[in-house]
């Protein structure tokens, strides 16, 4: 019995061996219907909030790049992200199980290089809301309310000037207490069991 | 003299304990089939599976977790579940002093014990009851050497399972989460965390050897 | 390409959680069947005179491994939406010596302390408590150890990426290994035996 099931595991592993890859991205599909649903479901996005949270405490493992021009990116990007253009992005390969956030300017080019990358079958490929400028509006000035209640409520005042101080930002103070942001209810993996 | 359900006999007795052990396994395989054997456990101990037959077992099941769910299975997720939970219950505020517990407790729209693996951990001790009972190896008693007194055992299990339970943490999983799930898939670190556990445990191994001599 | 269903949407969160029970289940039964429920056994892996451990683990990964393989090839299930646990090297290594020496002093490890419990051994139940502790003690020290906890990120990286093959070969020469370790173990086994180091088999001790 022993010897039978060790013959099958060896002839499996062996015929995987001239099978040839058993994971077939690359060629382009799309799903209109599914990719639809996403972006309705707002599923498609992290918000500049959410990203700085991750990268400041450390548990990131997104990969985040930057598809501006070179120069542009000289002059400011999001710490640790990495420089492609639409081009460089669609030829590159990436690990399928890798989580993917681009960025550009505001979102036109990154909802483009999103669903480029979500055709060629990627399935963990986030654009940032709102792109450079709302990472620079939540993120590295944001309006601190002079009152916040709830439970959420008065840790953010002290995250959001944590992680405007950290990203070399400047909060500022202002009288109207605007909308604060929320972090998104996606149904996150964890790194762990 | 021992009887149960079945009305086999369990007296020891050399010359025809052979046979009547073929006799209470037939009586067995029937109340199996009628699905009764369970309902008290027989005090004849059966022999364990072939490991391989266990292992393939094993791994049609995480396969289908994988299949049905997009993941694998775990344990020492569960028992943090219930951790932040419990602090959670106990002391609300600590909970925002520690990410940690935060991660656990997610938005606060649903409780934390409505975790996937609270609920197959629940699975677990149901299938180890029913499998011990059929098998006649469900006994209250502590495991260990003929040279360790139970409560010397009972010392070890629980300072061990505090140290385990602190480097599952910190590894982010145990045997059943990295090891068998993240090695199915292939992560390095899984494959690292296997290796390191089986030097960690063969290092200690000699320390700790009073508890089984 | 379907599977798997429910990051597709074919399954609801709560037909999720009733699977998971039910999978629980028949993985708590398969582990007590093969012994695992056992500390002396789970013990006498790291004593070298019984190798069940090793041989169960390792032949679990294997099939599911080839399982995972095959279904993507028939094009039955998407390996990109099969999650891979990220790598952090340095934490996954520290924390896996730590939990070595913790699972060989208390003889269980998570799932298998929860089958000793549910078949009635009272150092299960101890175990459980230590382990619930232990968790409990690392959420308190998190704080500080934070940023080692986070350290050394590799991300969801797999075998044959650092090996350089392709996951077909890394997948045969993994089977080979197994298979050649398999037998080896059962020689190590008696060897082991012979040479009078603590065993599984014998009366277990019975003191309540």
């Amino acid at each position: 019995m022993n010897t039978k099931l060790g013959f099958i595991a060896f002839g499996l592993a062996l015929l995987a061996v001239v099978a040839g890859p058993s994971y077939k991205g690359g060629g382009v599909s799309i799903n209109p219907r599914d990719l639809a649903s996403i972006v309705d479901h707002e599923l498609d996005h992290v918000t500049a909030f959410e990203l700085g949270r991750s990268i400041m405490d450390g548990e990131s493992t997104y990969i985040v790049i930057d598809l501006r021009d070179s120069s542009r990116f000289a002059g400011y990007h999001i710490p640790g992200a990495i420089n492609k253009s639409l081009v460089e992005l669609v030829d590159a390969s990436y690990n399928p199980n890798q989580a993917i956030v681009l960025y550009s300017d505001g979102g036109v080019h990154s909802a483009q290089g999103m669903f480029l990358l979500w055709a060629k079958g990627y399935k963990h490929v986030f654009m940032l809301k709102g792109g450079l400028r709302e990472w620079q509006e939540e993120v590295l000035h944001p309006v601190i309310p002079p009152r916040s209640k709830g439970r959420v409520g008065a840790d953010s005042v002290q995250l959001l000037k944590k992680m405007s101080l950290f990203f070399h930002g400047s909060p500022a103070l202002r009288l109207q207490i605007p909308e604060r942001p929320r972090l998104q209810e996606r149904e996150k993996m964890r790194d762990e069991c | 003299m021992e009887t149960n359900i079945l009305g086999g006999s369990t007296m020891k007795n050399d010359a025809a304990d052979g046979l009547k052990d073929v006799r209470i396994q037939g009586r067995m395989k029937t109340a199996q089939r009628v699905g009764l054997s369970w309902i008290k456990s027989s005090t004849h101990e059966q022999p364990y599976w072939n490991p391989y037959q266990a292992g393939v077992g094993i791994g049609v099941v995480l396969l289908a977790a994988f299949v049905l769910m997009g993941r694998g299975l775990g344990a020492s997720g569960a028992f943090t579940s219930l951790v932040a939970a419990g602090v959670d219950t106990i002391a609300p505020q600590h909970v925002h002093s520690n990410t940690f517990y935060e991660n656990y407790l997610g938005s606060g729209n649903s409780s934390p014990l409505k975790d996937w693996l609270v609920f197959e951990i629940l699975g677990v001790i149901i299938g180890g009851y029913v499998s011990g009972s059929m098998a006649g190896r469900r006994r209250a008693f502590v495991e260990k050497g003929p040279s360790m007194t139970s409560r010397g055992r009972m010392a070890y299990a629980l300072l061990g399972g505090l140290i385990m339970g602190f480097g599952s943490k910190l590894a982010r999983g145990c045997t059943s989460g990295q090891g068998l799930t993240g090695g199915a898939v292939l992560s390095v670190g899984s494959w690292v965390f296997m290796v390191t556990v089986f030097s960690g445990a063969y290092a200690t191994a000699y320390f700790v050897r009073r508890q089984w001599l | 390409m379907s599977a798997p269903l429910y990051p597709n949407g074919f399954l609801s969160e709560n037909a999720g959680l009733a699977i998971a029970v039910i999978l629980g289940i028949a993985f708590g039964f398969f582990l007590e069947r093969g012994g695992l429920g056992s500390a002396r056994k789970l013990a006498a892996q790291f004593y070298l005179t019984d190798m069940t451990v090793f041989k169960v683990m390792f032949t679990a990964i294997i099939t599911a491994m080839l399982g995972l393989f095959w279904l993507s090839w028939l094009g039955i299930l998407d390996l990109a939406q099969v999650h891979v646990l990220p790598t952090y090297l340095v934490p996954q290594a520290v924390g896996g010596l730590i939990f070595g020496a913790g699972f060989m002093m208390g003889g269980y490890c998570p799932g298998t302390s929860c089958v000793a419990a549910s078949i009635g051994r009272r150092d299960g139940y101890v175990h459980l408590l230590g382990m619930i502790a232990g968790i409990f003690l690392f959420g308190e020290v998190f704080p500080f150890l934070r940023q080692f906890y986070n350290s050394t990120s590799l991300g969801p990286i797999t075998l044959p990426q650092i090996l350089g093959v392709s996951p077909n070969v890394a997948m045969f020469l993994i089977v080979a290994a197994a298979i050649a370790g398999f037998s080896l173990a059962t020689k190590v086994e008696r060897w082991a035996e012979h040479r009078g180091f603590p065993s599984s088999k014998g009366n277990l001790s019975t003191h309540p």
